[in-house]
């Protein structure tokens, strides 16, 4: 992974988006965690309403097929305000993730659907922290 | 995206909230927990289910399934 990784046992703040009310109840149970601080939201519009007034965030979990913006785009648009962000895309479509993206950064990972908790949790650690628990 | 690629993506979607809900419950429960067979069911309805959509709507040529992590 090119950037710095962050320090362990520091409060976490991610921004997950997910057009399924559901999708967002099962990210929320898995990152249960004191040191998570989750924002939630339900659409790229939604999302982008965070910025700039909102906290900084670590990480970004984005829902790769949503109406109206996909997440690649979603990822792509708040890189122009916090380009070191970190991106998880959560897709069952990782050839549509590939057509649209040749390759995906350093800072990037996707994670197939249907996920587990154990999963999320060790695809979030290798993004924050380059071990594979948080 | 189709209609039924749509319809596909959210049943898939559904099924996968109820597996991950249910592996978490299951992890969750003590070995003795009156509700863990039933919860087992539920999980493994919920698999049994999304393999069936897989066999149903195998990947179209090109897919790739890990090419990362």
């Amino acid at each position: 992974m090119a950037g710095t990784v962050k320090p362990a046992a520091q409060p976490i703040a991610i921004l997950a988006v997910d057009d399924e009310p559901g999708v967002l109840a099962l990210v929320r149970r898995c990152l249960d965690d004191e040191r998570v601080t989750l924002f939630e939201a339900s659409s790229g519009k939604d999302a982008l309403s965070h910025f700039p007034k909102g906290p900084a965030l670590d990480l970004l979990i984005t829902d790769l097929r949503m109406p109206e913006m996909e997440g690649d785009e979603l990822a792509r648009q708040i890189r122009t305000l916090e380009p070191d962000l970190r991106v998880l895309y959560l897709t069952s479509h990782a050839d549509r993730l590939f057509e649209a993206k040749k390759q995906l950064w350093a800072e990037e990972a996707y994670l197939d659907k249907p996920f587990t908790r154990e999963g999320l949790r060790e695809a979030v650690a290798l993004l924050l922290f380059g071990r594979t628990t948080l | 995206m189709t209609d039924d690629d749509k319809s596909r993506h959210d049943f898939k979607n559904q099924l996968a909230i109820i597996r991950g809900f249910a592996e978490i419950l299951l992890a969750e429960a003590v070995a003795d927990d009156p509700r863990r067979r039933d919860l087992e069911e539920i999980h493994k309805a919920a698999v049994t289910a999304l393999a069936l959509l897989g066999r149903m709507y195998p990947p179209t040529e090109g897919h790739v399934d890990h090419p990362g992590r």
